[in-house]
C-alpha cells in the first residue's frame, strides 16, 4: 500500500509526463470501441432486418407469371421440389401518381406474406410515424423530396393509377409521411441496393411506395400480369452458387429465370468485419504507440528514481520487489483504458446517431457493448504497460545501491557517428560543435530518439491519413469542376427502364423500340436545344467496377471518344492525359478513346465519356451505367430560374447544378466536419505526447544545457539547437506520411462499401506530405521549446545548486 | 579605474524555505585584485557557494553590489549576465561536467566559439596542450581520468581568456598527485595571463599557493589572510 501510495504521488506530480499517457490511452481506447461499436451496431441491425424481412438468398424472376404463383399449392411445390426452407413473393410493379393532373412514375412493391416488412422499416428509422401505422390498410410512404417538391401533406390522398399489363386501374392512398430516399433499401436484394444507388444520384426520377399485400390484392385483380420475383432461403449449410446450379437445372422446365445471387448479406458481412477489423486496427495502432510511449515515461520516471532505487536496495530490497514496484506504474496507466472505453461507448450512442445516417441506411441501431471485447482491449493495454515497465526498470534494477545514489551524471557513451561524417564528407567541411552536439545527441540515446522518432512517425501517419481521407471525400468539389460546365443536367438514369418523361419522349418521337439510346437522345436534345441552349451533350458514366460493360459499348459509327478517367483508373490501365487508345468495341470492332482528363472525383470511379450529339451510343442494359444529358447556355443565373425552369418543369428529371452541388455539399460538409474533428483531436493528442516527450529529451540534458548557460550560450542559440533536433526527428518522421498514406487508402476502401458508392484512390500528394512535415517540425519544435523554456526559465544557480558545484 | 577585479559591499543572500528565510551570506565586504589567487575556506554552509553563484551570475542577491572589473553585476538582467558569463567569467566544477557527447577538443572549442568566431579549433588544441592533453584531445570524457577531465574543464575555462575563474572543489574530487598537477595549471594560468582565480575549496594544500585568503562561517568573512 505504501509503494502504491508513492506511485500515485509520483503519477500526480509528474503531471506533464503522465497526464499525457493517460490521454493517449484513454482516446485510443475511445477510438477502437467506436469502430467495434460501429461493427456490431451493423451486425446486429443486419441480423434484425433480415429476421423482420426474411431476405432471401436467391432471387428468382418469374416474369412473366400470372399471380397464380401465389398459390399455396404452387409455393409448396417449391418448398418441396426444391428442399427450400422458405418461399416468400412478392409483387412488382410500376405505376403513376397524379398529383394535380400530373403523373408521377411510382414502382409498387408489395410483400404478400411478410405485410409489414416494408413499414416497420420506416417506422423504426423514425417514430414519430408509429400512430399512423394503425390504419395501413391503403397508406404510404413517400419520398420526402417528392412530398416537398410537389407540396404533398401528410395525410393528403393521392390518386393513383397503376398499369399492369395492358390494363390499367385507379386507386387512392393516404400519405403516412415522408422517407428519405438514402431510406429506401426497404426491398432487400440486389435490386434494392441498386435502387439506393440510383435514388442517390437521381432523387427526382423515380419514388416507390410500399404497400402491404391485402391492400393489392383488394385494388388488384388477380388475373393480371406483374412483375413477380420468388424469394428462396436455403438451408445455412448449403452451397448457394451449388444450389442455383441445380436450380437453374430443374426449374429450366418451369419457365423461371434465374436472375442473381443474393449478396447483400455477404456484404454486409464484409463491412463488419471491416469495421471490427478497423477498430481492433485501431486498437493495435494506438497500443503500439501507448508502449512506446509509457515505455519512456516510465524509462524517465525509474532513472529519476534511481537514487530512490539505490536507497532501496541498500535498506535491504530485493530485484524482484523493485520489479513489482515499477509494475504499478504499468497497472495504473494501463486501466486507465476503461475511463476510454467507456467515455467510447457512451460518443458511440452520440456519434452513431451524428453520423452513421450520413453513410448508411440502418434499418435498426441497436448499441450493444461486447464485455468480452473490452475486457481483451483493457488487458491488451495493462500487458503493454507493463512490458514498457519491464524493460524501463530492467537496467536501473541492475545497478549497484552506490552507483544509484552517486549524485553525478550518469556517463553516456558515443557510439555512431555515421550521419556526422557522412555530412562532413558530402559537404568537406568540420561541423562545428554545436551540430555536433544536436547530432550527436539524437544517436547517443537510441532508445530516447527511436522512440520520439516512432511517436512522431505514428502522428504523421495519423495527419496523412486523416489529411487523405479529407481531401478525398473533398473530392466532390473536383465533382464540382464537372458541374462548373454545365447548367442543368438531365438524368436518362436507367436508360433501359423508361420513365413517363422519357417514354412521352418516346411517344412523341414516335420511337418504338428504343433498344439503342442514341437516337432518342439526339432528338430529345434537338427538342430542347431551341434558342436556350448554346450545347447539350450527353455524358456516359461506367462505373470501374463494370469495366467489362465498358468494352461492351458499341460505338457505331462513332470511333473517337473522349473521357474523363478517374485516377484509379488511369492507374490501373496506365492511362495518361491527352493520350489515345484503342479499346476493342463489342463487335470486335476497334476504337479510339482520348483520354481528356485524368480527375478525382466522387461521383466516379470510371469513366465519364462525353458524347456530342448526332453520336451513336449504345448501351448495356446494366443499371449502373448512366447516360446524362448535359445542357449548357451562356444564360444569366435569374433568367435561368425564372423562365428556364419554369419552361422545363414538365421534366421531372431535371437537375439543376446549384441542387447537384448543394446536394454534394451536404455530403461533404458532414463527411469533413466528422474527419476535421477527429484530426483536431488526434493533432491536439499528438501535441501534448510529442510535448511530454520531448520534456523528456530536453530533461534528460538539463545539466548539458545549465552547463552551456553557464559558460554563456545565450537561450536563444539553445532554443536555436533544439530546433535543429526537432527538424531532424521530424524529417525522419514525415516518412509517416507514406504509411498514413497507405492506411487511408486500405480505410477508404472500406469507407466506399459502406457509402455503396463509387469513391476514387486520392493521389499521393505532395502539398500534403509538406503539410504533415510542417505541422510535425511545428508540434516536435513546439514540445521542445516548451520543454527548453521549462529549464532555461530556472535560475542556474536552484538548477545546479547539488549538480554542477559540490 | 579601479585595479579591483571584484568589489563586494554589504552582500546579503536568504534563501527562502517556505516562510523561513535561511541567511546564506550576510553582509560581505570584499575587494579583491586583478590577477589573484584567491583561495576561500570555511566549512559546509558557510556560504562560499552562494559567493560564487552570486560573482559568477548564476545567482541572484538579496541586498548589496558585486562590481566585477568596473561593471554592477547585481543589476544586470538575464541576457545581460549570460553575456557577463560569456565574457568575463570561466567556471571550474568539481565534478568536471563536461559535455558528454563532445570530445576533449570540442568541449573547449564551444567555450572558444563563444568568444572567438575565427580560430576557435585552433585555440581549443592549443589551450589544450597548454594543460598537456594535445594527445587526448579526441577522446570523448568517458575516455579521460579524473584529472583529465578536469584539466579539460581548466582549458574550457581558460580558452575564452576571461579576466576571472570562479573554481568550486576543483580538486574535490581527484587523488593528491593530480591536485597537485590540476593546481598548478591553475597557478600557472594564474601567473602567466593575470587571470584572477576564486576557488573555494576545503582542500588546505591549495590555500598555500593564495596570494590572500578568504575565511567564511556562517555568512560572514571572519578572517583573511595572504597565506598559510
Amino acid at each position: 500500500m505504501l509503494f502504491v501510495k508513492k506511485i500515485i504521488r509520483d503519477l500526480s506530480t509528474n503531471k506533464s509526463r503522465s497526464v499525457p499517457v493517460i490521454i493517449l490511452i484513454i482516446v485510443s481506447q475511445m477510438a477502437s470501441v467506436l469502430y467495434i461499436e460501429f461493427g456490431i451496431i451493423i451486425d446486429v441491425s443486419k441480423d434484425r432486418y433480415y429476421d423482420e424481412v426474411n431476405l432471401a438468398d436467391v432471387w428468382i424472376d418469374t416474369l412473366p407469371i400470372t399471380s397464380a404463383v401465389f398459390n399455396e399449392t404452387i409455393i409448396n411445390n417449391w418448398k418441396d421440389g426444391f428442399d427450400i426452407d422458405y418461399v416468400q413473393t412478392r409483387l412488382f410493379f410500376q405505376g403513376n401518381i397524379e398529383i394535380e393532373g400530373e403523373k408521377i412514375p411510382i414502382d409498387i412493391i408489395g410483400h404478400p406474406e411478410d405485410q409489414q416488412a416494408a413499414v416497420s422499416r420506416i417506422i423504426t428509422a423514425d417514430d414519430s410515424y408509429f400512430d399512423d401505422v394503425q390504419n395501413l390498410s391503403n397508406a404510404v410512404f413517400i419520398e420526402r423530396a417528392y412530398m416537398k417538391y410537389y407540396k404533398i401533406s401528410r395525410n393528403s390522398s393521392l390518386a393513383v393509377r397503376c398499369s399492369c399489363g395492358i390494363e390499367t386501374f385507379n386507386f387512392t392512398l393516404k400519405v403516412l409521411g415522408g422517407a428519405n430516399s438514402a431510406e429506401y433499401p426497404l426491398t432487400p436484394g440486389e435490386g434494392a441496393l441498386q435502387f439506393a444507388n440510383s435514388a442517390n444520384f437521381a432523387p427526382f426520377l423515380r419514388m416507390s411506395v410500399f404497400v402491404r399485400n391485402d391492400f393489392l390484392q383488394e385494388h388488384i385483380f388477380e388475373s393480371k400480369e406483374f412483375y413477380n420475383q420468388i424469394c428462396v432461403s436455403i438451408q445455412e449449410k448449403e452451397s448457394i452458387p451449388a444450389f442455383i446450379r441445380s436450380l437453374k437445372q430443374d426449374s429450366s422446365n418451369f419457365g423461371y429465370s434465374i436472375l442473381a445471387i443474393r449478396e447483400y448479406p455477404n456484404l454486409m458481412e464484409d463491412m463488419i468485419d471491416m469495421m471490427v477489423g478497423v477498430g481492433w486496427g485501431l486498437a493495435l495502432f494506438f497500443l503500439i504507440i501507448s508502449l512506446f510511449v509509457t515505455y519512456t515515461i516510465i524509462n524517465r520516471f525509474i532513472k529519476e528514481q534511481r537514487p530512490h532505487i539505490g536507497i532501496m536496495k541498500a535498506l535491504g530490497y530485493n530485484n524482484t520487489s523493485i520489479y513489482i514496484r515499477t509494475f504499478y506504474y504499468g497497472l495504473i496507466l494501463g486501466s486507465s483504458s476503461i475511463i476510454g472505453i467507456i467515455i467510447g461507448v457512451l460518443l458511440s450512442f452520440g456519434i452513431i446517431d451524428l453520423g452513421i445516417d450520413t453513410w448508411l441506411s440502418l434499418p435498426y441501431k441497436i448499441i450493444s457493448i461486447p464485455f468480452l471485447q473490452y475486457i481483451v482491449l483493457v488487458l491488451a493495454t495493462i500487458i503493454c504497460s507493463l512490458i514498457a515497465c519491464f524493460f524501463s526498470a530492467r537496467n536501473v534494477v541492475k545497478i549497484s545501491p552506490q552507483a544509484a545514489v552517486r549524485p553525478e551524471i550518469a556517463e553516456r557513451d558515443v557510439k555512431s557517428f555515421f550521419v556526422e561524417n557522412f555530412i562532413q564528407k558530402i559537404f568537406r567541411c568540420q561541423l562545428n560543435p554545436q551540430i555536433k552536439y544536436s547530432i550527436r545527441n539524437v544517436f547517443t540515446n537510441p532508445k530516447r530518439s527511436i522512440n520520439t522518432t516512432i511517436i512522431l512517425l505514428m502522428a504523421v501517419s495519423l495527419f496523412g491519413a486523416f489529411f487523405t481521407i479529407i481531401a478525398t471525400v473533398s473530392g466532390g468539389s473536383t465533382q464540382m469542376f464537372i458541374y462548373e460546365q454545365w447548367d442543368a443536367q438531365i438524368n436518362l438514369n436507367q436508360p433501359q427502364q423508361f420513365s413517363d418523361f422519357e417514354s412521352s419522349l418516346l411517344n412523341k418521337l414516335n420511337i418504338t423500340k428504343p433498344i439503342i439510346i442514341e437516337p432518342m437522345l439526339v432528338d430529345i436534345a434537338r427538342l430542347y436545344q431551341k434558342d436556350t441552349w448554346s450545347k447539350i451533350t450527353f455524358t456516359a458514366l461506367i462505373n470501374q467496377s463494370r469495366l467489362k460493360r465498358f468494352e461492351g459499348i458499341d460505338t457505331g459509327f462513332r470511333n473517337n471518344l473522349s473521357a474523363i478517367v478517374s485516377p484509379d483508373l488511369a492507374t490501373l490501365y496506365g492511362l495518361n492525359e491527352g493520350e489515345n487508345y484503342k479499346i476493342g468495341g463489342r463487335n470486335g470492332t476497334e476504337y479510339q478513346i482520348t483520354i481528356q482528363k485524368v480527375l478525382s472525383t466522387q461521383l466516379s470511379s470510371g469513366f465519364f465519356i462525353p458524347l456530342e450529339i448526332g453520336r451513336l451510343l449504345s448501351f448495356g442494359n446494366d443499371i449502373d451505367d448512366q447516360v446524362n444529358m448535359v445542357l449548357m447556355g451562356d444564360i444569366e443565373d435569374s433568367f435561368f430560374e425564372n423562365s428556364v425552369i419554369l419552361s422545363m418543369s414538365e421534366i421531372q428529371s431535371i437537375i439543376l447544378k446549384s441542387e447537384l452541388i448543394d446536394e454534394m455539399d451536404v455530403y461533404n460538409f458532414r463527411i469533413q466536419a466528422v474527419m476535421a474533428a477527429i484530426l483536431g483531436l488526434l493533432i491536439i493528442i499528438a501535441a501534448i505526447i510529442i510535448y511530454s516527450i520531448m520534456t523528456i529529451n530536453i530533461a534528460e540534458r538539463k545539466i548539458d544545457l545549465i552547463i552551456l548557460k553557464t559558460l554563456g550560450v545565450h537561450n536563444r542559440v539553445l532554443y536555436l539547437w533544439g530546433g535543429v533536433e526537432a527538424l531532424f526527428y521530424s524529417l525522419l518522421a514525415s516518412l509517416g506520411y507514406f504509411i498514413g498514406y497507405l492506411a487511408s487508402n486500405w480505410y477508404m476502401g472500406i469507407l466506399q462499401d459502406l457509402m455503396e458508392r463509387p469513391l476514387v484512390t486520392p493521389l499521393l500528394s505532395f502539398e500534403h506530405y509538406i503539410l504533415c512535415l510542417i505541422l510535425v517540425i511545428i508540434a516536435a519544435y513546439a514540445g521542445q521549446f516548451f520543454a527548453l523554456y521549462q529549464v532555461l526559465k530556472q535560475r542556474i544557480a536552484l538548477v545546479v545548486k547539488e549538480k554542477l558545484f559540490a | 579605474m579601479s585595479k579591483s577585479m571584484i568589489q563586494i559591499a554589504g552582500l546579503t543572500k536568504f534563501y527562502e524555505q517556505g516562510e523561513v528565510a535561511i541567511p546564506a551570506l550576510n553582509g560581505i565586504d570584499l575587494i579583491i585584485e586583478k590577477g589573484q589567487f584567491i583561495v576561500i575556506l570555511g566549512p559546509s554552509g558557510s556560504g562560499k557557494t552562494t559567493l560564487l553563484n552570486l560573482v559568477g551570475g548564476i545567482d541572484y542577491k538579496t541586498e548589496g553590489s558585486i562590481i566585477v572589473n568596473n561593471q554592477e553585476i547585481t543589476c544586470l538582467r538575464e541576457k545581460e549576465l549570460t553575456e557577463y558569463r560569456k565574457r568575463e567569467i570561466g567556471f571550474i566544477f568539481q565534478f568536471y561536467n563536461l559535455i558528454p557527447t563532445l570530445t576533449a577538443s570540442e568541449n573547449v572549442e564551444i567555450a572558444a566559439r563563444l568568444k572567438f568566431s575565427q580560430n576557435a579549433r585552433n585555440k581549443a588544441l592549443a589551450m589544450l596542450a597548454e594543460v598537456g592533453l594535445a594527445e587526448k584531445a579526441h577522446k570523448f570524457p568517458s575516455q579521460l581520468s579524473g584529472g583529465e577531465q578536469q584539466r579539460v574543464a581548466i582549458a574550457r575555462a581558460l580558452v575564452k581568456e576571461p579576466d576571472l575563474i570562479l573554481a568550486d572543489e576543483p580538486t574535490g574530487n581527484l587523488d593528491s598527485v593530480t591536485s597537485d598537477k590540476i593546481l598548478s595549471v591553475m597557478v600557472k594560468a594564474c601567473k602567466e595571463r593575470s587571470t584572477t582565480f576564486l576557488i573555494v575549496t576545503h582542500n588546505r594544500s591549495i590555500s598555500k599557493l593564495a596570494d590572500k585568503i578568504i575565511y567564511l562561517k556562517d555568512g560572514k568573512i571572519f578572517g583573511t589572510s595572504d597565506s598559510e
